[in-house]
């Protein structure tokens, strides 16, 4: 009798777990939120994970890493490890000669992990060989792998436009640069010191090692990042974000050996620091508009866009991200909760469509992905899913779990209420993807300490609930993007072009999300602090056809 | 526009509503089939697309708060005591006739203070005092500024009728300066070559050498230095400036970097100099522009590629140093 009752709760429970939908089953979710199906990791549509990188020091260790050793991580131990000069190996020896020491602390950071602490120091590796005793943990996120050369640089080499280049030659013509940068042009390759780069000269010929100079070490590293999501990116031309952002990278590259290293080093770290939290910025606006589009097509609201709509919509991705100010505002943190609310919202409406058309999209499937046009059986196209959406509106809302959270009201409500249970929803920023995308966003802000040169982005403001950023280049971040677009405004209209001018500046921020136009009292503010720079020329007055310097 | 209405010059209204539906109706102009002559069309896309240039202008500009005219308001200076005697709270001191600077309208105002202040001695209120206190506020900052209009004071008048005959000085041709014009520059050049040392400090301490501070913790000094960033002062290229130019002329590069040195920072910098000013107190944002010009110039001037004459003085988080210095483009490093 007792075995029977027990069998019977048994089946029971177990009915009750056939009838769950997979969301809620442990193998597909996280401890945060629904796990995100390949469906979408493995399209273009899919965000990478960012972790935090305190200082932009360790954003070129990370790169010295990846693209003369292989990884960020050392592959033999799993803990982190920050570069310190003073290290001693086990016979209490130095692990850094004194030269090495001298060029270490010639490019060091100061950054505080929270306002009550002390200072940390960071290094940044000024040539490969520095770079061989800091690494990351093991399962950290790569973000120099992802929101870099897998990134904007794979989508502008697979797919922009390079007047009949193939990928390959870009690929070759990228890395070539890459590598030559960071060996440095004026590195002491030779044994003739005279005309060298002072920081080379320190560490003397024989610090350059031999498997440093081989640049088919270096191009293979670079081919694997840049190649490895090549299936995943944005099937047309014309995306201004990534064509913008590898050109600068370029750009910045072709730089090294004009300037002093240390200036350029400088100049390398501001670029990252600024230009790859826009690029992931951008691209949580992926998520942002299908999750507008699903909803909008199955709540019955409005028209499917068009295949040209959606492309439109996806290459402006990048428009008006921030807005600058001078009063402090909280829209990066606005972006990245509607980011995870969007991201859980869509995940559990693609498992319910799955649940309810299971004729037309199969969610376990491990070979299907999102794509712009579905050109094959392997890819659902944006517009074939939004078209499902609308036309399995009835089929989702009689789910039996649709009828016990949301019975008679629409998709947008169920969903909502369905997301409510999950802490990536209820608080993004405070666990999971979006702690780890607001850790990696600290990049962005001017820093308390040892951010004296000014290649922040944002000016922290108040604490807590009141905290918010005042969004306004650093005077280092306005000397690149002013070299930058003059590099570009030459590039794309050679010296027809005409000289620089404010307006080329804006332009180039704009490209990043950063759009002076419409902010009425940071434009004044822009033209003040690039005239006390030295860089602006003649009167304000000018508007944006004022003249501007370029520094470098 | 600019004199009566400088908040709207464009002409558009001033509502904010109104204006904006001005603007999208304008818009449609640049929508009509046919071609709009070139001047029509740049001045319709600057006010509809909002590319024209700055609009502050006008009377506000020179009258508003914190504008032109209250930068110089003497009261922002130290005032003579004497002039405190004379025209605090005098009333007597205000000619009771018309004459330069005085109208019936100013001889008015005071008979009406006095009137007031004659009512206020009959009323008997435990608020007299407070009565007191305000009328008296008030009508001692109208008489000290009238008092200042007529004796001709204004805040840094001193330093800004040096500043104007520098300018003057520097739109003569150099051929046509005097031996004392030329040493006047010289001697302006050397005061600012002076600041931007005495504000190099790294880790905290001042640093009396020639140097450039490059970054946080590194600081470039040696004789190139020396040799090689000395700051210049020129005329500004833009026509009607009120600025100086700074420029720094290293090698090849000569002249290639440029600063403004604006009015501002000229007054502080004589009022630093005078010693009236702790040199902390200096604010150190004027000088941005000129600092970043010099580090601009070193790195242009190729520092790092010289063979000889460089150091780098690296400091270290437990304030200690690294000498790296450069002869024969060979690098010793010492460490202490």
């Amino acid at each position: 009798m007792g075995g029977n009752i027990r069998s019977r709760g048994l089946m029971a429970r177990l009915a009750c777990a056939m009838d769950e939908p997979l969301y809620l089953r442990k193998e597909y979710r996280t401890a945060n939120e629904p796990k995100v199906p390949d469906l979408i990791s493995k399209s273009f549509v899919f965000v990478p994970s960012a972790g935090m990188r305190l200082a932009p020091e360790v954003l070129v260790l990370e790169l010295m890493r990846e693209v003369f050793i292989g990884s960020h991580s050392n592959q033999d131990l799993t803990k982190a490890k920050d570069i310190d000069p003073e290290e001693r190996d086990d016979n209490g020896n130095n692990l850094f000669t004194d030269r090495e020491r001298a060029v270490l602390y010639a490019l060091q950071g100061r950054r505080k992990k929270t306002r009550g602490s002390t200072d940390q120091t960071f290094f940044a590796p000024a040539y490969p060989q520095l770079a061989e005793n800091g690494w990351f943990r093991k399962n950290s996120e790569s973000i120099i792998k992802y929101l870099l050369f897998s990134g904007p640089i794979a989508q502008d080499v697979y797919q922009g436009n390079h007047g009949g280049k193939t990928p390959e030659t870009r690929m070759d013509e990228i890395s070539k640069l890459t590598w030559q940068a960071l060996l440095g042009n004026k590195s002491c390759l030779d044994h003739d010191l005279k005309g060298k780069d002072i920081l080379a000269a320190t560490l003397k010929p024989d610090s350059f090692k031999e498997k440093y100079k081989d640049f088919d070490s270096a191009k293979k590293n670079l081919v694997q990042m840049i190649s490895s999501r090549k299936n995943a990116l944005m099937p047309f031309p014309g995306d201004h974000l990534s064509a913008c952002i590898t050109r600068d990278f370029e750009e910045i590259c072709k730089l090294e050996g004009e300037i002093p290293r240390m200036q350029w080093l400088h100049l390398l770290m501001t670029f990252l620091r600024f230009a790859l939290p826009m690029w992931l910025l951008a691209q949580m606006r992926i998520t942002r508009i299908l999750h507008q589009w699903v909803i909008a097509a199955v709540d019955g609201e409005g028209e499917i866009p068009s295949l040209d709509q959606i492309q439109d919509e996806l290459a402006n991705r990048n428009r008006y991200l921030l807005q600058p100010t001078l009063v402090p505002t909280r829209e990066l943190f606005d972006h990245i909760d509607a980011y995870m609310k969007c991201r859980v919202e869509l995940n559990i409406f693609l498992y319910c469509l799955s649940a309810a058309r299971k004729d037309e999209l199969d969610i376990t499937d491990k070979n299907r992905a999102i794509s712009l046009n579905g050109k094959d059986s392997r890819h659902l196209g944006i517009e074939h899913l939004l078209f499902l959406a609308r036309e399995s509106s009835s089929q989702i809302k009689n789910l039996d779990r649709f009828k016990e959270i949301a019975d008679g009201l629409n998709v947008r409500t169920f969903l909502a209420r369905e997301s409510e249970q999950f802490s990536a929803w209820r608080n993004p920023r405070k666990s999971g993807v979006g702690k780890n995308i607001d850790e990696f966003f600290r990049v962005l802000y001017q820093s308390e300490t040892g951010d004296e040169s000014g290649g922040y982005l944002l000016v922290p403001r108040g604490q807590g609930v009141k905290r918010g950023f005042v969004v306004f280049p650093g005077q280092l971040l306005l000397k690149v993007i002013a070299y930058l677009s003059a590099r570009d405004k030459l590039l794309s209209h050679g010296s027809a072009g005409g000289i620089l001018v404010l307006q080329d500046l804006e332009d180039h921020f704009a490209r990043y999300g950063i759009d002076f136009s419409i902010a009425a009292d940071a434009r004044p503010m822009l033209m003040e602090r690039l005239q006390s720079m030295g860089l602006l020329h003649g009167s304000p007055d000018a508007g944006s056809s004022v003249a501007v310097e370029i520094p470098y | 526009m600019s004199l009566f209405s400088p908040y709207s010059s464009h002409g558009l209204d001033p509502s904010e509503k109104l204006r904006n539906k001005q603007l999208e109706a304008l818009k449609k102009l640049l929508e009509v089939p046919g071609e709009l002559s070139r001047e029509t069309r740049v001045a319709l896309e600057h006010v509809v697309k909002k590319h024209f240039p700055s609009t502050d202008v006008g009377v506000p500009r020179l009258l508003g708060k914190n504008k032109t005219m209250d930068s110089l308001d003497p009261w922002r200076d130290d005032l003579d005591s004497s002039f405190y005697d004379t025209w605090d709270s005098e009333y007597d001191n205000v000619p009771s006739h018309q004459e330069p600077f005085v109208t019936n309208l100013e001889i008015q105002f005071i008979t009406i203070w006095k009137e007031l202040e004659e009512k206020l001695e009959q009323l008997v209120d435990p608020s007299v005092s407070d009565i007191h206190w305000a009328l008296r506020r008030w009508s001692s900052n109208f008489l000290m500024h009238l008092g200042a209009l007529k004796e001709g004071l204004s805040a840094w008048s001193r330093e800004i009728d040096d500043f104007v005959t520098l300018l003057t000085l520097m739109d003569k041709r150099e051929e046509e300066r005097t031996f004392d014009e030329k040493r006047k520059i010289r001697e302006i050049e050397s005061r600012i070559d002076n600041l931007l040392n005495s504000t190099t400090t790294i880790g905290g301490k001042r640093d009396s050498k020639k140097a450039i501070k490059l970054s946080d913790n590194v600081i470039l000094s040696g004789k190139w230095v020396v040799e090689n960033l000395k700051p210049e002062v020129t005329s500004t290229e833009s026509s009607g400036s009120v600025s100086l130019g700074i420029r720094f002329k290293v090698g090849q590069s000569r002249g290639k970097e440029k600063a403004m040195l604006s009015a501002l920072m000229y007054l502080w910098l004589t009022r630093r100099e005078n010693g009236y000013l702790d040199e902390r107190c200096f604010p150190q944002e004027l000088l941005d522009g000129i600092t970043d010009a010099r580090v601009r110039a070193a790195s242009r001037g190729d520092y790092a590629f010289v063979n000889d004459d460089i150091e780098l003085l690296v400091k270290t988080p437990n304030g200690r140093e690294y000498t790296l210095e450069r002869i024969d483009g060979e690098v010793g490093v010492r460490y202490g």
